[in-house]
């Protein structure tokens, strides 16, 4: 049965149907042609798919990014990490990559990212004589900074497949978020010292604390989101909730920009991109469910742990699958598809389910930048008016920085367990 | 008529993707409001939110088509020539109309099973069938959607989806 739902699958995928439709109706093929079971289970298990109250934090989690990004947060930030870091060479490029940074402690999805900074910095980068290529490449990478630094869309995905606890992948996340940035950020200064591109005047600190202050209530949905969240007050669906009652009254109250109509078109976009992400939940658990009714996770367990019992060679095959697999697949049908597959076997080699979960996440981010289906791609792409040939080359040297920080943290479990070792 | 229908189906989605999200949003609110300022969990808030939000989800279905927001891969329609695509994304839009069949047949034959065991839902003791009512419902949509885009494809102008209107700040 497998044999005959792999290809379907793909071949549904090539054709351009949507993933989400591609995975179930895949399914739904092999039950009809091949018998056994009925098709009748597919829509039954998509809607049970999505059945699982932690998933519904993720349109909150994008509801609160979208009302603080039209309350006009993208330039805040900006503002804040040009006078943090803007006297750095390159200033402007090093702010890029904290202002994601700081983004992403808002939103947890890497796309979104790239359109909330790049949409503004990409055009003043290339005005201030920055390479496009260069300015592009660096923004579309430092984009996937969104789900790696908390909240996270994907780990929400991943917390709720395997049952390891949200809150400690969120904290997870936090220095591999850390090492990313600051390796970006030393790539940007280095390159740009090299092509003696501008750099801000040295900050004052009445300057810093005036961007402080402009930017104070967009960081104050992060502290409510994981203070919320890390003093137990608040499950993650809890304090995504909260955080959008805090991202409207900021933008109703304080900044006046968010009025009814607003609220409404805010409420329908949030609609329109979350409930296609929720639809790949859906068609990718009816894929899963049946890899899992078949047997196959404990199959490739025991061949797996038969080949060998090494977790350096078992991961680095891992990372090798999902760097294949994030070519083809957004992160969330492949945590999905994968996680199941790979979770127990990395768990009986003694990697830790949450160290696990990062490593997926960073490989999957690192699938934000690959062909066919990189979303980071496609955004940057309207971002910068270019070909997706020209986005994708543009990216390459950043994303060899994003590999090295992917062998880091898969060999280093430190960096991703420190953090959760301290709250948990 | 496939135009004229779509716009009615325009109508009927954006109210509907609107209202259950505020739904969802605002009864979020009130239960963490229930929960830590009046002591008194909401037995059905969750529930709801999760029945309010799924429905939503397929909702999104047939407005994915629309807006062209569903994730795919279109790489062979880049390597093909101008022609080859034209006959790919017809093909993907009949295959599109396929998935939508299905939905709706055994949608439709999962409501009558549902509801003729009576199957009640744990909190707020409604009729699951009614629930799983939003599947062949939305997949109908999706049907309307895919037509349209089929009709663009056939008539040789390639489908544009509308923009949304999100204000980029």
């Amino acid at each position: 049965m497998i044999g005959a739902l792999v290809p379907v699958f793909f071949g549904l995928l090539i054709f351009g149907l949507p993933i989400f439709a591609s995975l179930a109706l895949s399914v739904a093929a092999v039950f009809y042609f091949l018998g056994g079971m009925d098709p009748l289970l597919v829509p039954m298990r998509m809607f049970s798919g999505m059945n699982n109250f932690s998933l519904m934090s993720i349109p909150f989690f994008i509801l609160a990014a979208e009302l603080m990004r039209i309350g006009g947060l993208s330039d805040r930030l900006i503002g804040l990490a040009r006078s943090v870091i803007g006297w750095l060479p390159g200033g402007l490029a090093a702010a890029a990559v904290m202002a994601c940074l700081m983004f992403g402690s808002i939103s947890g999805s890497s796309p979104a990212t790239v359109i909330a900074i790049g949409s503004i910095l990409y055009p003043a980068m290339v005005n201030a004589g920055y390479d496009k290529y260069f300015s592009i490449g660096l923004i579309a990478t430092a984009g996937t900074l969104g789900p790696i630094v908390p909240p996270s869309i994907a780990l929400i995905i991943y917390g709720s497949v395997t049952g390891t606890s949200v809150g400690a992948l969120f904290a997870a996340g936090l220095l591999p978020a850390l090492l990313v940035g600051g390796l970006l950020i030393a790539y940007a200064t280095w390159f740009s010292a090299r092509k003696g591109y501008p750099r801000d005047a040295l900050p004052t600190f009445s300057s810093i604390f005036t961007a402080l202050r402009r930017a104070a209530w967009g960081l104050g949905l992060p502290v409510i989101l994981l203070g919320g969240i890390y003093s137990g007050i608040f499950t993650p669906t809890e304090s995504a909730a909260a955080a959008c009652l805090y991202g409207w009254f900021v933008g109703a109250v304080i900044y006046r920009t968010i009025l009814f109509r607003e609220t409404l078109i805010v409420l329908r976009n949030t609609g329109l991109i979350s409930g296609p992400l929720l639809l790949i939940t859906a068609g990718a658990s009816v894929f899963s469910w049946l890899l899992a009714s078949t047997g196959t996770p404990t199959d490739l367990a025991s061949y797996i742990l038969s080949t060998t019992e090494n977790p350096i060679l078992v991961i680095a095959a891992f990372n090798l699958i999902l760097l294949v697999a994030g070519c083809f697949l957004d992160s969330a049908s492949a945590i999905i598809i994968l996680a199941p597959l790979m979770m127990p076997i990395a768990q009986e080699l003694g990697v830790h389910p949450v160290h696990f979960g990062i490593i997926m996440l960073l490989n999957l981010s690192i699938g934000m930048l690959t062909p066919p289906v990189g979303l980071n791609l496609f955004v940057a792409m309207g971002v910068a008016r270019m070909s997706l040939g020209e986005v994708f080359r543009a990216t390459i040297p950043t994303m060899l920085l994003m590999l090295l920080a992917l062998i880091c943290v898969s060999y280093i479990p430190m960096i991703s367990m420190l953090i959760p070792s301290w709250l948990y | 008529m496939i135009l004229w229908l779509n716009r009615v189906v325009d109508w009927i989605e954006n109210i509907l993707v609107t209202s259950l999200m505020l739904v969802a949003t605002v009864v979020a609110i009130l239960q963490v409001i229930a929960r830590y300022v009046f002591n008194n969990s909401l037995y059905w808030s969750e529930e709801l939110i999760l029945y309010a939000l799924i429905s939503m989800s397929f909702l999104t279905m047939g407005m994915g088509v629309r807006y062209a927001s569903h994730i795919s891969v279109d790489a062979a329609y880049a390597f093909a020539g101008p022609r080859t695509a034209r006959v790919l994304q017809i093909g993907a839009a009949c295959l599109g109309l396929i998935f939508a069949f299905v939905l709706v047949w055994y949608g439709s034959r999962l409501v009558m099973n549902t509801s003729r065991m009576g199957q009640l839902s744990p909190a707020m003791q409604i009729p699951v069938g009614y629930i799983y009512a939003v599947i062949p419902t939305a997949a109908t949509f999706m049907a309307l959607r895919y037509l349209l885009v089929l009709r663009d494809l056939v008539l040789g102008q390639g489908y544009q989806a509308p923009q949304v209107d999100i204000k980029t700040s």
